[in-house]
């Protein structure tokens, strides 16, 4: 320790310390904004005198501007790849039968399943599509403007959501450098609370900018661009993006997949959330509620901050079936399923690989999380342990650390992209060894395989825990660091006909 | 206790340590975003450590705060004419220093040195292990030596 260094980082330190500003007073007035429906979050930014700061006005705006049919017949319409006219209003055209393309999109709507921050409906994204009789020479502005008109003029229908928007109003889109623009009549602006606004405001805005190449939009009110929806006097001026909105948002939002989406193996799943310390779990489960692959994954923020999330997650299924994506959080206080949101979906078959039924062929050894044991078999999802900059390298891409530098926790990593299982034969007379303290320092012990397999739920799958957050960890798992746990890794060791040998838990500090 | 009254019985700890991860300038702006956020998040009512909550909100706050601020404010500042010179308080060289480290081991050398936690407690404070305080803190060792030599 060098006393003279550790003087001059205090004094550093102190120096730092005094620089300090007052505390500012108890943000009393923003809680009260973000608390009640009738005002809203704290952006986009409630001003009642709204009336007074006017509306910019769209003519000349070089932007084309799309209008789907005026009643609430869906329309067919996409952009020509030649109408290029500024201010132009294209009408819906006739086209020729036969469909020739089709267009996929997220639609966002309401749902009571998911509890949104005030109580009320949640926000879900819903897959849909949109047949065409004409080439789309613009896929992402064809989606865009199919996925608008069923937002506003198709609406939930009988799906069981919930949409916000007047009924039998028409949209039309525009796009201009990169900048959506939506534009709706005044019947927009009307009827419900500011709480139903802020919730229309996020649907249309959601619905936008679901797509990369275009993640910001402008309001605009009958052909005039608007910096205020003036009924309920929400700033709506410079373009919005989803991060406007974030905060009317539940804790976890699922963007992928949507609602109704066939999925195949690997499942994207994604989307934001605030949720602490950003850790967050999925499942995929058949709706008979097998589940087909389950595991963690981390936001790019949490713990009062919002951060996006993405997983690969592969399954495995014979035939096609009806099944359930499900995203939520484990409660930090006694690790039970917290914003669980849940989207029913179709999971094609045969999207997976086959399952080996033998294990690796080479004798070797492996790290793995454990999905089911028994004394006989033992279903493993493999991983690897990386240290140094490797493990920096791979957490950071992983989103698991904010950066490189920060570096991961005691200097290693344990990478899980895969998740994939393998049912691996036990040997007889396999060795099962288990860290333990009881000896003062941390270290092995073999253990018999009933003492290992009681540690575990009597179906044989493990605790949904990490090795380190379980809450009250009664006997005889004390002293084993969580080995019956969902978290805890294990080392393999497989002979050369493939089958383990030997279990050993790999301790984590 | 209340909100308020949680908010009043750390928010003069909360602000130094924001100090410490993005200086004086944004140091409330930091924390009342956090506290903003954090009050009003769902999972609020069910913390039972609210300063070890608030300090990992501050936290995760500054590390989403543009780094590069801290920088461009002590550029400023080098760069300012005598007559709109930084105020006596503004020690421009510790800023300077700060900057060298990342967010992580500004915290751990707030909590370490002004606060005077060991790793331990540092850890548990900010929701990590206590190697990786300890790595930090090695870090910012390093670097601060490296700086305070120059």
């Amino acid at each position: 320790m060098n006393d003279r260094l550790d003087s001059r980082i205090r004094e550093l330190t102190y120096r730092l310390m005094y620089m300090a500003p007052e505390a500012p007073p108890f943000p009393e007035e923003s809680m009260t904004t973000l608390q009640t429906p009738s005002r809203g979050p704290r952006r986009p930014v409630l001003v009642w005198a709204a009336a007074a700061l006017g509306a910019l006005v769209l003519v000349g705006v070089p932007v084309l501007l799309l209008r789907s049919s005026e009643t609430a017949e869906p329309a067919t319409t996409v952009p020509p790849a030649s109408s290029t006219s500024t201010t132009a209003e294209t009408t819906t055209t006739t086209v020729p039968v036969g469909v020739v393309a089709f267009t996929e999109f997220n639609v966002y709507f309401l749902s009571d399943e998911v509890e949104g921050p005030n109580g009320d409906a949640g926000l879900v994204a819903v897959r849909r599509s949109q047949d065409h009789t004409a080439p789309v020479e613009d896929p992402v502005r064809a989606a865009l403007f199919d996925a608008l008109t069923s937002l506003v003029v198709d609406g939930p229908g009988d799906s069981g959501l919930y949409s916000s928007i007047p009924e039998g109003i028409a949209v039309g889109v525009g796009v201009e450098d990169g900048i959506v623009t939506v534009d709706l009549p005044a019947a927009f602006e009307s009827g419900g609370g500011s709480a139903m606004m802020f919730s229309r405001l996020a649907q249309v805005v959601f619905t936008a900018t679901q797509f990369p190449e275009l993640d910001a939009m402008r309001f605009s009110i009958d052909g005039q661009i608007v910096d205020v929806i003036t009924s309920e006097g929400i700033i709506v001026d410079g373009p919005q993006s989803r991060d406007n909105y974030l905060d009317l948002l539940q804790p976890i939002l699922v963007d992928s997949p949507a609602i109704g989406a066939v999925v195949e193996s690997p499942v994207t799943i994604g989307g934001v959330a605030n949720v602490f310390e950003a850790a967050l779990a999925y499942e995929i489960t058949t709706a008979s509620g097998d589940v087909l692959a389950d595991g963690f994954t981390n936001a790019t923020c949490g713990t009062g901050c919002w951060g996006d999330y993405t997983v690969e997650v592969p399954y495995t299924l014979e035939t096609e079936t009806a099944g359930f994506v499900t995203v939520f959080a484990n409660s930090p206080e006694d690790g039970r399923r917290i914003n669980v949101v849940s989207y029913p979906v179709t999971l094609t078959g045969e999207g997976g690989e086959t399952p080996e039924t033998t294990p690796a062929a080479e004798p070797g050894r492996e790290i793995a999380f454990l999905t089911q044991v028994s004394a006989t078999e033992i279903v493993a999802d493999s991983a690897e342990m990386l240290t140094g900059d490797e493990a920096n390298q791979a957490a950071f891409e992983d989103g698991v650390i904010g950066s490189v530098d920060e570096g991961v926790p005691n200097d290693y990593y344990i990478r899980n992209q895969d998740d994939q299982l393998r049912t691996l034969a036990v040997a007889d007379g396999v060795t099962v060894v288990l860290q333990t303290s009881a000896t003062g320092s941390v270290s092995g012990v073999e253990v018999p395989m009933d003492e290992w397999l009681a540690l575990f739920k009597a179906d044989g799958t493990p605790w949904d825990y990490e090795v380190d957050e379980v809450p009250s960890w009664p006997e005889p798992h004390m002293g084993y660091f969580g080995a019956g746990t969902k978290g805890a890794p294990y080392w393999l060791t497989f002979d050369a006909d493939g089958n383990v040998i030997e279990i050993e838990q790999q301790y984590l500090p | 206790m209340t909100d308020e009254e949680i908010y009043r019985k750390h928010a003069d700890d909360l602000v130094r340590f924001a100090t410490g991860l993005v200086g004086p300038f944004d140091a409330a702006d930091v924390v009342s975003d956090a506290c903003l956020r954090t009050f009003g998040s769902r999972g609020w009512s069910t913390v039972t450590n609210h300063r070890a909550y608030l300090y990992r909100s501050v936290l995760n706050q500054a590390r989403s705060h543009h780094r590069s601020t801290l920088r461009r404010r002590v550029r400023e500042l080098r760069a300012a004419e005598p007559a709109t010179a930084p105020p006596q308080e503004v020690d421009v060289d510790v800023l300077a220093a700060i900057d060298r480290l990342s967010v992580q081991q500004r915290a751990a050398v707030v909590l370490t040195y002004w606060e005077d936690l060991a790793p331990g407690d540092v850890a548990s404070r900010l929701g990590v292990s206590e190697g990786s305080v300890k790595r930090h803190l090695a870090r910012a060792r390093s670097r601060l030596k490296e700086l305070l030599d120059e």
